[in-house]
């Protein structure tokens, strides 16, 4: 599991890389796809590359997401909380583990509104999700 | 409920000044909810205003302790996570929880980061039962 979540740490960074500046909750409205997107040159944006979740899973060895068409609930069908890897720890993994040196929380401030918003009337935290970007 | 929610939160609020860091509230809600010469803002005191039952006064760990009967799912008195939530996060209490204060998620939540697991602050309640209180 370990090795595994290594893997994703480098993947949750490179997305990270992507962005400009501390993360506001408005600024990924849509959660992962917000942040993991193709980063061109001249976009203004602080790196360049393609750090969409795809192509750099399919650099970890991770199976081809062909059935997933919403980032992140649909990785759910193989990461539920019952798992062996729930998505929640591997997600909250990548992005905390060693907060010190992780650019997450050094660089990006480590919002948990970033990837999580509030239903305030409902009283629940909820996962920002979008449609796949690849 | 929702009324006890409702006033708990401003009341946390107006007794945190300036900006809330996670590290200025290690132990979560007796953190920020504690008494000053201003104000007596501990949860005990905001029990009482509200009629709540007198097991709010004699739970140890805060909100831990809560739990007895407010636990997600089967809590006879409604679930934590909800009353909280809704009464940090809507109007007219989210203006000052978000933007005056800066709360957010780690005001009152810790990440483990050798687990993954995202916690809940807690600390011992900081008011002696009323039973043993002097007279």
């Amino acid at each position: 599991m370990r090795n595994g979540i290594h893997a994703l740490a480098l993947i949750t960074a490179a997305g990270l890389l992507v962005v400009s500046a501390v993360a506001t909750a408005d600024d990924y409205p849509q959660g992962c796809v917000d942040c993991h997107r193709i980063s061109e040159k001249g976009s203004g944006l602080r790196y360049e590359g393609d750090f969409r979740i795809q192509p750099l899973l399919a650099q970890t060895g991770h199976r081809w997401l062909k059935k997933i068409k919403t980032v992140p609930n649909d990785c759910t069908k193989c990461h539920s909380d019952d798992s062996d890897l729930p998505l929640a720890t591997i997600v909250h993994l990548v992005h905390f583990e060693k907060p010190e040196a992780n650019v997450y929380t050094t660089e990006f401030g480590g919002k948990c509104a970033n990837c999580h918003a509030m239903d305030a009337p409902a009283g629940e935290a909820l996962v920002k999700s979008g449609p796949k970007n690849w | 409920m929702m009324r006890v929610a409702r006033i708990l939160a401003p009341a946390l609020l107006t007794l945190t000044g300036g900006i809330a860091l996670a590290d200025d509230y290690p132990q979560g809600c007796v953190s920020c909810h504690v008494a000053t010469e201003q104000q007596d803002m501990r949860l005990n005191v905001i029990f009482d205003h509200i009629e709540h039952s007198m097991a709010g006064q004699r739970t140890l760990l805060i909100p831990t302790g809560c739990a007895r009967c407010h636990a997600d799912e089967k809590g006879v008195g409604g679930a934590l996570s909800k009353l909280i939530h809704r009464s940090h996060y809507t109007d007219p209490v989210q203006k000052k929880f978000i933007n005056e204060f800066n709360g957010d998620c780690v005001s009152c939540h810790k990440m483990d980061t050798d687990t993954g697991q995202a916690e809940i602050r807690s600390g011992k309640r900081n008011w002696q039962l009323r039973i043993l209180s002097a007279k």
